[in-house]
């Protein structure tokens, strides 16, 4: 017996093979989630079958829509994307973050959000980024935001037969910063503990449009919408940074496995945030 | 892709052929579709300085270049790397003049102790002189954040790399 493994050089192979294979089949992007898991539970039957050969799964490219990202793109490919530095930054910084150089070498876009982590840290930047998951599979394709994707606690809308092929995000606008940062205890190694990305869209000290996403806070990576509102249409003042840590705080959902620190994270994550608009405040 | 019988629990329903460029010479076998690249490096090439710490991604111990890139060999399997893939090792590295430049550094600079993650680091410390000439020293440290080192505290790591980039930098032979 054992597992089959295909080894696909298309998106159409992989496609077919995902419909047609012999259940459970299992997508191996970089495997570095999913070979530590194999240590201790290898697969035994169904069907492997392997991403990281397919070119159109790795392209990053200025689309008329926004930019796409491929899930195959590598953190490695993140991180020394000129145009992603340009127009989604916080994305770069956090590729920049993932673990070390060797596993930016291997591990995926794709594998980082498809693996369900509230802690995943691509997940705040494309959230600040209103990203789009673009799925395929034999039937056609389907665009979810990022922010349904993630249906609960590990749990995403990823339907039997699906892929994820990419991500659609949209660029910054002029007058955009965005900011991402990870509190963990080994940068390289610990899964984040906290992590808060933001993208203020500002006309001289007024804030137009506001992105805040929290990752390890919550079951899922979230969106912070009300504090987003609260912060919109209003001045860099004095009163404003004083107040946005605690909007940010009134978010948080701690989870279970991470009860015992929660108000630190919770704590921490306002301060975060606060940190960013203060810096922008005094950079005028 | 694969048609041979027989499978290994956990290796893969047949069997894979692969060729590939390892430290310069072209090697084709056949393997099990999910044997560990660290494991077809030791077992079937001989080629055992690149150790096993951890074997789950976390302390680079099991470094090696893959197309240039520093990967962990631990969390590679045979059917992620396509043919005419390049991969450099630390007998490679060993072998070219950067190597010996980064080992004499490496004692140098006192930054070996017990050793044992000194094969990693040394693969780790060449993926970052072949692309930055003249790193900071905050470019050193994240070059290497992926390797554990449980003996000498990174400070004298970092020196040796330091030394080294210097000695590379004014090598006659370019890289
Ligand atoms: C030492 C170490 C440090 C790490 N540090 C960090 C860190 O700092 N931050 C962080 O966020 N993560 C970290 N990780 C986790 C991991 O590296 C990342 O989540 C990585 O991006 C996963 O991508 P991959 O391609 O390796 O996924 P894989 O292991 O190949 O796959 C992961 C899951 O996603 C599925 N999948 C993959 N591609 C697709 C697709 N296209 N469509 C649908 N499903 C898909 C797989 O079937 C599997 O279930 C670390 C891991 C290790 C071992
Ligand atoms: S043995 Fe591969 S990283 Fe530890
Ligand atoms: S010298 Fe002992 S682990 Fe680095």
């Amino acid at each position: 017996m054992g597992v089959r493994v295909e080894i696909a050089d298309t998106l159409q192979q992989a496609l077919r093979l995902l419909a047609e294979s012999e259940p459970p089949v299992r997508l191996l992007a970089g495997g570095t989630d999913l070979l530590v898991q194999w240590r201790r539970d290898p697969p035994d039957s169904g069907t492997v079958i392997v991403l990281g050969h397919i070119p159109e799964l790795q392209v990053i490219e200025a689309r008329p829509e926004g930019i796409y990202i491929g899930s195959g793109a590598t953190h490695a490919a993140l991180r020394d994307s000129a145009l992603l530095k340009a127009k989604v930054p916080a994305i770069v910084t956090a590729a920049s973050g993932v673990g070390g150089r060797q596993i930016q070498s291997t591990g995926t876009i794709g594998g980082n959000i498809a693996n369900a982590s509230p802690a995943a840290d691509l997940a705040p930047p494309l959230l600040i980024a209103d990203a789009q998951v673009v799925l395929q599979s034999v039937r056609g394709e389907r665009k979810v935001p990022l922010d349904t994707f993630y249906r609960g606690y590990r749990e995403i809308d990823l339907r039997e037969g699906e892929m994820i092929v990419g991500f659609l995000v949209r660029p910054l606008e002029p007058g955009g910063v965005e900011f991402f940062r990870k509190l963990g205890m080994r940068s390289a190694h610990a899964i984040a503990k906290v992590s808060v990305a933001m993208r203020l869209v500002l006309e001289g000290r007024k804030v137009c449009r506001a992105r805040i996403a929290l990752g390890s806070l919550a079951e899922v990576p979230l969106r912070a919408e009300e504090a987003e509102k609260w912060l919109e249409g209003r001045e860099l003042s004095r009163e404003t940074i004083q107040e946005i840590g605690e909007r940010v705080r009134a978010v948080v959902r701690p989870i279970d496995d991470i009860r015992s620190t929660a108000r630190y994270r919770r704590w921490v994550a306002g301060n975060l945030v606060r940190g960013f608009v203060e810096s922008l405040a005094a950079g005028d | 892709m694969n048609t041979e019988s027989a499978g290994e629990k956990g290796l893969g329903h047949g069997w894979i052929r692969r060729t590939w460029v390892v430290n310069g010479e072209e090697v084709s076998l056949s393997v099990p579709p999910l044997r560990r690249v660290l494991d077809i490096l030791r077992e079937e090439l001989g080629l055992t300085g690149t150790k096993e710490g951890c074997g789950e991604g976390e302390c680079g111990t099991c470094t090696i270049l893959v197309d240039d890139r520093p990967v962990c060999s631990c969390l590679l399997v045979a059917a992620q790397v396509p043919d005419g893939s390049r991969i450099l090792t630390i007998e490679g590295l060993s072998a070219m003049e950067e190597g010996r430049i980064l080992e004499a550094a490496y004692v140098e600079a006192g930054a070996v102790q017990c050793g044992f993650c000194i094969p990693g680091m040394l693969m780790a410390s060449y993926a970052l002189l072949r692309r930055n000439g003249k790193p900071t020293d905050a470019e050193i440290r994240e070059a290497i954040a992926g390797n554990i080192c449980r003996c000498t505290g990174y400070v004298k790591i970092v020196e040796a790399i330091r030394l080294a980039a210097e000695r590379i930098g004014r090598a006659p032979a370019g890289k």
